[in-house]
């Protein structure tokens, strides 16, 4: 496969929220507002490129018996990095994003790919991976923050978009997340079924 | 496994967590100056809401360890006072910082920490942009200032301690809560009774008696 091709599966054919469903926990959580997913969808980029191409580079070094340990000390090396630049650089979305950046540690999507894709593959084609499944869990949630910012607050990046109407407040709350992803994940279920049929070679993450 | 596999595989784990410290190390080190920065320059900009007639400000420590603000105005004179408190509210502690001028009225509150419900606590916090998306979009913005605080807070400018108390009806007298969220607009008002509180047991002002 071409590392383009690697690139396009994470974004549309392998979602990492829509078709693999991993990493429910943050996306649930901090798409209120499409500021917040924009927020979260950089810092786990950030660490799911870094720990990629780096595990990548060491899988001939870090032994099979203590990959999983290894992959978890670098991939909580990131995050702790992300989280002092945060602080330094850009306090207000430290902030907003608060506890859920410490828990991109344990979002399965960056285990996931370490596990299945980054210590069996080689720097490029796992730096195409990360990108694409980093952009593909951004888009995701960018996707979803739109859909609950517009109808729970009326409002697309801070600004109203239909003055006077009152917003339906369930949506920026839990429920909200739980029925706009449920109706996303339904929507790529539909399309998926009806392009092709899900092929069984294919890896898991 | 034998012994030695089991030594070689924990020295192996063992680099890979001194690297990584190593690495921890120099970000925390490089960022260490920026973040303390951005606490200072937060805090400064915190007094400058809730003391809007000082100009320079000095941190005092009293004797039952609180820590105030003195704000001075342009003569030099002492110009009211900042302290900070917090109280529990629906689902987080809310800390506020609270500014009075020498006669004991309210001159502004910050909410310096909050994780309230989105869209009902938080309210407290938000700031409501008068453009719509529409505007933006097509550049109609020219000429509309957004407000710059949040309408929860203002209406605590101007208050004094015995009109602390929340109503759900408008009245310029009391502090109106936000709808759907009596508990966090109740908590913010406990959490400024507190701190002027703390500031009357110190005896620095005489809170709500009018001026000196």
């Amino acid at each position: 496969m071409s590392w383009i091709a690697e690139l396009g599966k994470g974004i549309f054919r392998r979602n990492p929220v829509f078709i693999l469903m991993l990493g429910l926990c943050p996306t649930l959580a901090v798409t209120v507002s499409v500021h917040n997913a924009l927020g979260m969808a950089g810092a786990t980029l950030f660490v799911l490129l870094c720990s990629n191409v780096l595990i990548s580079l060491l899988r001939s070094v870090i032994p099979r018996q203590i990959r999983i340990p290894c992959f978890i000390v670098i991939i909580a090396t990131f995050v702790s990095v992300i989280e002092l630049l945060l602080a330094a650089y850009f306090p207000e979305q430290d902030k907003e994003l608060g506890i859920y950046v410490p828990l991109i540690v344990v979002n399965c999507i960056i285990l996931g790919r370490a596990e299945a894709f980054a210590s069996r593959h080689g720097v490029w084609a796992s730096l195409a991976d990360g990108l694409g499944m980093g952009i593909g869990f951004g888009a995701a949630l960018i996707l979803i923050g739109l859909i609950r910012e517009l109808l729970g607050s009326n409002t697309v990046l801070g600004y109203t978009v239909a003055p006077g109407l009152k917003p339906a407040v369930i949506m920026i709350l839990p429920p909200g997340a739980f029925l706009t992803i449920g109706f996303l994940m339904g929507l790529f279920k539909l399309k998926r079924g009806m392009v092709r049929p899900p092929s069984p070679s294919e890896e898991g993450g | 496994m034998n012994r030695s596999g089991i030594l070689s595989l924990g020295a192996i784990l063992m680099s890979v967590c001194l690297v990584s410290s190593g690495l921890l190390f120099f970000v925390h080190w490089a960022t260490k100056g920026r973040i303390k920065e951005q606490e200072a320059e937060n805090r400064e900009s915190s007094l400058r809401i809730v003391l809007p007639q000082a100009v320079s400000f000095s941190p005092l420590t009293a004797g039952e360890l609180i820590d105030y603000y003195v704000g001075y105005d342009r003569a030099g004179r002492v110009a009211g006072y900042a302290v900070s408190g917090s109280s529990p509210g629906y689902s987080s502690t809310i800390v506020v910082m609270a500014g009075v001028d020498v006669g004991g009225v309210l001159t502004g509150i910050k909410i310096l920490e909050q994780k309230e419900t989105p869209g009902l606590g938080d309210e407290a916090v938000r700031v409501h942009s008068n453009l719509t998306l529409w505007d933006v979009l097509l550049g109609r913005s020219a000429g509309k200032s957004p407000p710059r605080r949040p309408p929860f807070q203002v209406q605590f400018v101007g208050k004094t301690l015995a009109q602390l108390a929340v109503v759900k009806k408008p009245d310029p007298q009391k502090i109106q809560a936000i709808t759907g969220a009596t508990i966090t607009s109740r908590a913010v008002t406990v959490a400024v009774r507190q701190s002027l509180d703390k500031l009357l047991r110190q005896g620095t002002c005489s809170v709500g008696e009018g001026p000196e």
